[in-house]
Order: C-alpha cells, then sequence, then structure tokens
C-alpha cells in the first residue's frame, strides 16, 4: 500500500476488473463485466449505448449501487486509499469531498423543496465546520464561478424557478463547492437545450482545468467525447472494446467503435442511408 | 402433473382458454410466494368451513340458555365461557360466523354490481350523465360512512336487513369511482372503436366489454372493503342497531359483554377476537391479491 | 355543501317515526296534533319544506332537541370541543408514530420492517375500536392502573376547571389547574391512543407508498453524491417531500376519526359529539341526530378544502 501523500504523478483512481452484477429472481444481470482503467489529472471519456454500463461505473466509483446490487473488482484504489476495503461511513465521507457526480437532468436532480442556495451550501457544510453564514459566501461564490449573474438572487430561488442551463450551472457549482479531485459527469448536457450545451461545457472545462480535477465524462456523444476530452473508453455490453487518445478516434480499429462512427452522419460526404451498428457476441465472450 | 404445468406456463396457448388459464396459475404462482396473503385466505377458508358446517362445529345450541350456568368462565365444557343468559359463547361465536358472512354478502351483492354499473355507465357515457352521477357519489363520499349508516338505521329503524341497507347504500361511491376511472381508461382503447364500428349497442359495449375489463381491480377493492364492512357491521351491532337479539352477531355479543368487562372479561374478549381475525383475514388477502392483480 | 342538506333532509322525510308526535306526545288531542302539525310546516309542499330547512340551517337553527330540550346548535356548541380534543390527540399519536414506521417500511421495502409495519397496518385496520377500547380499559384502567378510567376527568376534578375554549386541557393549563390536567391528560390517553391507531395504520401505509416513490427519485442519489448521511438524505430530503402529499391524508385521516370517536366516546363514556349522536340515536331524537351528522359532514368537508390549501403552502411549485 502506498502512503497517502502520493506524488502527482501516480493515478488519482486505479480500477482493476471491475464488475457490477444485480442478482435479480430470474438470474443475475451483469451490468458491467471487468473493466479497467486508471484516471489521472486528465479528461477521460467514456461513450458507449444505454446500457453498456456506462453510467453503473459511475456509481460504482462511488458506492452507490442500489440494494440488490453488488460490486466487485480485483483492485478499486482512489490516491493509493482502498475502497475495496473501506467502510461504508469512509467511503460516504469521500463523496463530495473527493469523488463527486454531476448527473444528466437538473430537473429532477434539484431537490424541488429547497433552494438551490441551500442545497449548495448543504453540500459544503457536510464536509466543512462552517457557520451558515460562512457556507452562504462560498455558495455565493461557487455561483459566480459558474457564471451566474445575480448569485444572491438565484440563491433564494427553488429548482422549479431556474432554467435546464441554469441548473445545470446550479448542479456543478453544488459538486464543485467541496473541491472534490474527481468529478464523473454522466451525460451532463443531453437533457439541456442545444445552444446551452457548449456555454455548460465550457464552464466545466474551464473549472476542471484550473484545479486541476480528474474528469470522468460519460455520454453517448461521440463527436462531443472527441472534442472535449483527453482519452476515450468506448463500452458496449459492460466490457471496454477499446481505449483510445481522442485525436486517434478516426482511427479506432475496433469494429465496434468503426460502426459506431459509420453511424454519424457526416454533412460534408452525405450517404444515402446510414449504416447501422452490427454486433458480434463474441465481444463479449 | 408436469404435463399440467407445462399446458399452463407455455409460451404459445393454443386457446383462450389455456392463456386464461395460464395467467390464473402464474398470479397464483406469484400470491403463493406471499406468506401474509396466503394466511389471510386460509382464514377466509377457515370462515367459510366454519360458516357452512356450523351446527358441526359448535358444541351447543347458540341460543340455549342455562341461568344455573351464567357467565362461567372458560373451561373444558365452555371453552370461551358463558354469557349473561347462560349461553355457550364458543357456540354463538361459530354461528356468528354465519351472520357475518351473511351480512358481507348481501353487502356485496348489492354494493358491487351497483357501483360497477353506475362508474361504467359515468365513465363510458360522459358527458352530463357522468355530471350528475358523480356528483351524487361525491355527496355520498363527503360523508363519513358510519356517522350516515347510523343516520339510515335511525331512519329505517334497527334490525339485520336495515343495516345491510344503510351498510350498501353508504358503500358503493368508491366502488363508482373505481370503475369510472377503469372505464375512462379502456373507452379510448382500440379494441372499443372496434366493437362499435361493428356496430354494437352502446349497452352491449358497457356490458360486455368495459365492465369485465373493469373486474380486477373491483375485486381488490371488494375484499379489501370487506374488512371495512364487517366493521362496520359490527359497529352498528354494538350500538344495538344491527341484527337483533337473540341472534348471535358478533358486534351485538361485545356489547352484551360490556357490562361485565372488568369482572367476566371473556364475554366481551372472545367475539372481538373474532372480528379482529377475520377482518385481518379480508386484509391479508386483499393486500396480497393487490400485489399480484393490479401491479401498481 | 348542499347535497349534504339534501341528504340529511330526505333522511329526516323518510324516518317513519312521526316527529309530530316526537313533539306532542303520544295521547295528543287531534287538534293539538294538527295545529303542532302547521308548526312544524309539514303541510307545504317538499321543496318549500327543504327550503325553509336550509334558511334555519344558516341561520344556525338545527332545531331543537327532545332529549335535552334545548337548541341543537347549543348542545353541539358543548359537546363539540371534547371530539376535537379526542380527535387531535388522536391524530398527533398517529402522525408521530404513523410517518417513522412508514419511512422505515419504504427504507427497508420487501424486508423484515417493511413486513412488521404492513401487519401492525392491517391490524390497525382490522380492530373494531370499540372492542380496542374496551380491551383498553380491562388491561391499563382495571388491571394495571395506569389510566383513568370512562369520562373526562376523576370525580374529585368535577367542575374544578372553568369552561373557556371547552377543551379541558387548554383550559386546565391556562387556569394553573395541573392536578387537574394530569387527570384529565389519563382519562383523554387511552381512548385517543385507541383512536390513533387507525390513523396510524392509514398515515404509515401511505407514507410508504409516497417515500417509496421519492426514495427512487434523482434527486435523492443526488444528495447522496454530495457525501450527506443516509439519515440526513431520508429525514431531510426525501421526507421533505413526501411530506406534500401526506398533508391531505393526514387531514383525511383526521376526519375519519371524528367518525371513529361515535363508538370510541360510547365505550369511554366521553361527553362528545359522537355520544352526543348515539345517545339522540337511541331515543329517536331525530333533530339532534341530523345536526350531528350535518356537522361532522361539514367538518368532514372543511378539513378537505383545508387540506389543498395546506399542500400547497408546503410544496414551494404551487406556492
Amino acid at each position: 500500500m502506498r502512503a497517502p501523500d502520493t506524488p502527482l504523478e501516480q493515478p488519482l483512481l486505479e480500477l482493476d476488473n471491475l464488475r457490477v452484477n444485480f442478482h435479480t429472481p430470474t438470474g443475475i444481470v451483469r451490468a458491467v463485466r471487468g473493466l479497467s482503467f486508471s484516471l489521472g489529472r486528465e479528461r477521460l471519456g467514456i461513450v458507449g449505448e444505454s446500457g453498456s454500463g456506462k453510467s453503473m461505473t459511475g456509481r460504482a466509483i462511488l458506492d452507490l449501487i442500489p440494494y440488490p446490487g453488488e460490486v466487485l473488482a480485483d483492485r478499486m484504489v482512489y490516491r493509493g486509499q482502498d475502497l475495496l476495503t473501506m467502510d461504508k461511513r469512509s467511503r460516504r465521507k469521500l463523496r463530495g469531498r473527493h469523488i463527486s457526480m454531476v448527473m444528466q437532468d437538473p430537473k429532477y436532480s434539484l431537490n424541488p423543496v429547497h433552494t438551490v442556495g441551500e442545497q449548495i451550501a448543504e453540500a459544503y457544510r457536510v464536509h466543512h465546520k462552517a457557520s451558515s453564514r460562512e457556507a452562504r459566501e462560498r455558495s455565493l461564490t461557487m455561483l459566480e464561478a459558474v457564471q451566474i449573474r445575480e448569485p444572491a438572487r438565484v440563491y433564494e430561488l427553488y429548482p422549479h424557478e431556474v432554467s435546464g442551463g441554469m441548473g445545470q450551472r446550479v448542479m456543478i457549482a453544488m459538486m464543485l463547492i467541496a473541491e472534490p479531485d474527481i468529478l464523473i459527469a454522466d451525460e451532463p448536457t443531453s437533457a439541456l437545450d442545444v445552444t446551452v450545451q457548449l456555454q455548460v461545457l465550457k464552464i466545466l472545462d474551464d473549472l476542471v482545468t484550473s484545479r486541476g480535477m480528474g474528469l470522468i465524462f460519460i455520454s453517448h456523444d461521440l463527436h462531443l467525447v472527441k472534442s472535449f476530452c483527453d482519452r476515450v473508453i468506448v463500452m458496449y455490453g459492460g466490457k471496454a472494446m477499446e481505449t483510445l487518445a481522442a485525436g486517434e478516434l478516426e482511427q479506432a480499429q475496433h469494429p465496434y467503435t468503426r460502426g459506431l462512427l459509420g453511424c454519424l452522419p457526416d454533412l460534408d460526404h452525405p450517404k444515402a442511408t446510414l449504416a447501422t451498428l452490427n454486433r458480434d457476441p463474441a465481444w463479449l465472450a | 402433473m408436469s404435463t399440467w404445468t407445462e399446458y399452463l406456463v407455455t409460451d404459445s396457448p393454443a386457446s383462450r382458454r389455456q392463456a386464461k388459464l395460464g395467467q390464473l396459475y402464474r398470479q397464483w404462482l406469484a400470491f403463493r410466494r406471499n406468506a401474509l396473503a396466503v394466511i389471510g385466505l386460509c382464514i377466509v377458508v377457515a370462515l367459510l368451513l366454519i360458516a357452512a358446517f356450523a351446527p358441526l362445529i359448535a358444541t351447543q345450541d347458540p341460543l340455549l340458555q342455562n341461568l344455573d350456568g351464567r357467565l362461567l368462565p372458560p373451561s373444558a365444557a365452555h371453552w370461551f365461557g358463558t354469557d349473561s343468559l347462560g349461553r355457550d359463547i364458543y357456540s354463538r361465536i361459530v354461528y356468528g360466523a354465519r351472520v357475518t358472512l351473511v351480512i358481507v354478502m348481501l353487502v356485496v351483492i348489492t354494493v358491487g354490481p351497483l357501483g360497477l354499473l353506475i362508474g361504467a355507465a359515468s365513465g363510458y357515457l360522459g358527458g352530463w350523465v357522468d355530471r350528475l352521477l358523480m356528483r351524487i357519489t361525491d355527496v355520498f363520499l363527503a360523508f363519513p360512512r358510519l356517522v350516515l349508516a347510523l343516520a339510515f338505521v335511525a331512519a329505517l329503524g334497527p334490525g339485520l336487513e336495515n343495516a345491510v341497507i344503510a351498510i350498501a347504500f353508504t358503500a358503493w361511491p368508491p366502488y363508482a369511482r373505481v370503475a369510472r376511472a377503469e372505464t375512462l381508461i379502456i373507452r379510448n382503447q382500440d379494441y372499443i372503436s372496434a366493437v362499435r364500428l361493428q356496430g354494437g349497442s352502446q349497452w352491449r359495449i358497457v356490458l360486455r366489454h368495459v365492465v369485465p375489463m373493469c373486474l380486477p381491480s373491483l375485486i381488490v377493492r371488494t375484499t379489501l372493503d370487506m374488512a371495512g364492512i364487517i366493521l362496520t357491521a359490527a359497529g352498528l351491532g354494538f350500538l344495538g342497531l344491527g341484527a337483533q337479539p337473540p341472534i348471535p352477531e358478533w358486534g351485538a355479543m361485545i356489547s352484551a359483554g360490556r357490562e361485565q368487562i372488568f369482572d367476566q372479561w371473556w364475554v366481551a374478549t372472545f367475539p372481538g377476537l373474532a372480528i379482529c381475525i377475520v377482518a385481518l383475514g379480508f386484509n391479508l388477502l386483499g393486500d396480497g391479491l393487490r400485489d399480484v392483480m393490479d401491479a401498481r | 355543501m348542499f347535497g349534504l342538506l339534501l341528504v340529511t333532509f330526505l333522511i329526516a322525510r323518510v324516518i317513519p317515526i312521526d316527529p309530530v308526535l316526537a313533539v306532542v306526545g303520544d295521547n295528543a288531542r287531534p287538534d293539538v296534533y294538527e295545529k303542532a302539525r302547521l308548526d312544524l310546516g309539514l303541510d307545504k309542499p317538499l321543496w318549500q319544506q327543504f327550503v325553509i330547512y336550509i334558511g334555519k340551517v344558516f341561520t344556525g337553527n338545527l332545531g331543537t332537541s327532545v332529549l335535552t330540550a334545548q337548541a341543537v346548535t347549543e348542545d353541539i356548541k358543548r359537546v363539540f370541543p371534547a371530539t376535537l380534543e379526542l380527535a387531535t390527540l388522536g391524530t398527533m399519536i398517529g402522525v408521530s408514530l404513523g410517518i417513522p414506521l412508514g419511512v422505515l417500511a419504504a427504507v427497508y421495502q420487501g424486508r423484515w420492517p417493511d413486513q412488521v409495519a404492513r401487519v401492525i397496518g392491517l391490524f390497525g385496520y382490522s380492530i373494531p375500536v370499540f372492542w380496542l377500547g374496551l380491551m383498553g380499559l380491562l388491561l391499563f384502567y382495571a388491571k394495571l392502573g395506569w389510566v383513568g378510567g370512562p369520562g373526562r376527568i376523576g370525580v374529585a376534578w368535577q367542575d374544578f376547571v372553568t369552561p373557556v375554549t371547552g377543551v379541558l386541557l387548554i383550559d386546565a393549563a391556562m387556569q394553573g389547574e395541573w392536578e387537574a390536567f394530569w387527570d384529565g391528560f389519563s382519562h383523554l390517553i387511552l381512548p385517543s391512543a385507541v383512536l390513533g391507531l387507525y390513523s396510524l395504520a392509514y398515515v404509515s401505509r401511505m407514507t410508504r407508498s409516497f417515500m417509496i416513490t421519492e426514495l427512487q427519485q434523482q434527486y435523492v442519489i443526488a444528495a447522496r453524491v454530495k457525501g450527506m448521511s443516509e439519515a440526513r438524505v431520508i429525514w431531510r430530503h426525501a421526507l421533505r417531500n413526501a411530506f406534500v402529499p401526506l398533508v391531505t391524508v393526514i387531514a383525511l385521516s383526521y376526519a375519519h376519526l371524528l367518525e371513529g370517536s361515535v363508538l370510541t366516546e360510547t365505550i369511554f363514556a366521553w361527553p362528545g359529539l359522537g355520544r352526543y349522536i348515539t345517545n339522540a340515536l337511541l331515543n329517536a331524537d331525530m333533530n339532534a341526530v341530523l345536526g350531528g351528522t350535518l356537522v361532522i359532514g361539514a367538518v368532514f368537508i372543511g378539513v378537505n378544502l383545508f387540506s389543498d390549501i395546506l399542500g400547497r403552502l408546503v410544496d414551494p411549485r404551487t406556492r
């Protein structure tokens, strides 16, 4: 086991052979079947269709797999701390403070009966002994950091009173206020209007880069991942098909990745019909 | 035996009956896994058996008075003791199962079809019929049931039949509501349009197509409601407004034992236990049926 | 409300008991009988009688009780606070135990705490209140002596507290009569606990189903991501949301307790509206019965309206 003061070159997170299983009355559903990667201070994309296990990977890292599910791995280490042997309480203390997550739709992931300000301040106070005034100051600063113009006014609003784009910026503020090292962004822009998607992504990118965080960016959108991330893992059926540098995506070798790329329409080279995906059961063997 | 199971669980039933039976069988399997529901079923079946074979199960005539043996505590001769007229409480409870069952059955056979018809007609016909019927329903729902039943019995005079009428009069609105809600969903389905295109009359559609679709949720509702009916009937009996003496009605028996509650506890305790167990049986059964039949 | 009046009116008209005889007695001479009949307005057409009836109700005139020889309105004013006291404490007991039980059942859905809560809930639906009341008296009053017996207060404190609000505990507390307060409380606790069991059953079942819905929401996961303890996630985030529909449920159960009080008050000799109605009923005092029924029906409707308003207040989306 390494000492906790790991040098910066060491990876933030190492995963080896991660598996997520759900025990149901009709049998075991394998959501993730042996995924390995390590994350440094970089932007790592995970792409895949729905049901490919990409979201479950994020949940497993956070210890948020619901009751009938189980998480298995050969190795799961955050900055030298073994997550597999850690108790529930310590895992919880890691959440928000060290590893955090931005979820898909702010409409559902913000609590409708508390003001957005309360929810941000609460995230700060879980991990820091702070007076409510201090937490409020912090939250206002954080709202400014996600480029909200009138933080004091927005602080008092309820989630149904803010727009989707603003809601997602609030979400980012809430998840970053405790200054985590790793942020998992699970489809952070797919519920938003196209016009605000780029704006939100820009804010996310700036914050992640300026704070030197590691980002796991989960998406089904190949283009987005290609332009936004440093490295990409392509997942299918709970397994990694291949891992590539984002710039090399066009030169991908694996037939599944090639298939995904083939499905994308291209205005410069229009095709009469888009290709459909061919899935080979042998990939999952 | 195994060929039967195969016949029932096949994915490609050959006939309508096989599909129907198969579905019933699967629901039965799901039901059987729920231990509480099975207990409920056992209680209800036991109640039916006791009511059917009351003369064999009872140790005495429930009306036989024995003034020398008044208020005897439970013993080998009188398992639950005797009441203030020396009647055997155990036998009275056994026969009381019949009274309870009669009340429940009478109420259900009046209320079920009534509520179903009003609800289905209201939901299917819509328009002013719907508004009128639902307004009436709302008025009845606005009243607390027991109080309304009390007022009815007061108006009609005490007695078993009047108690049944009063309960039935206050029990139908929820059924109408459920049936109407179901009907509104079914009404706009394509197969109803198909029947209409074939020239089926309004009544034919309501009776043959809409009503059967409402049945499962109404059955569940009825089972859960039976407990409520039993309790209301017992309440009326307790106030002396239900079945009149010497009929062995459980609520009235509790009322009779009320005077001696501190000295001869058994007189009121056992009939109450009987009500409890039976009501619980219906509740458990209804709860289990709900899990199986309408998975909401 | 109109329908409510119509129903009570019609019940009054269909009864085979002759209201005239109730006034003049069985042996009245025909001319006296006829005069009383005209006084009661029974010679007019039905719809006219109904209009007169409505007019009377809105001016607070529910007729005179044969039993107490007083205006029914006065009688109800006197007995209603006692029922209110009973139903309020019953609801408080039901809510304070029912919500935690329902939350527990939802959190451990399908496991043993859920089953236990389910059985407790079904028991609450299955036990006749009048029997439970008797058993409670037998055990806690006669055998154990933990609580006061039937009635609202012990004989020693009878007429000790001057009625101001009519709610005995409040009156006693305001006048600093603490011994009377505690004696009253010991009489109150058992009947309200009996009533509370029904409320507990209802509230816990509804809490469970609302909480199961809320616990599946995304914001619950978001709260966990922030690193909040599970207790805070459940109580502060999920329950606060489940509370919005729960307000209606609590109001409904409160209204139901008014109904349950009819039987409970009989058992505990509690001088409230329920016992007033049953007494009147057994003595064919129809004015009192219908007046009482009308009041309970009106409270029912009132509570429903109130819960709608309250529900809006606790939900920022509709505020």
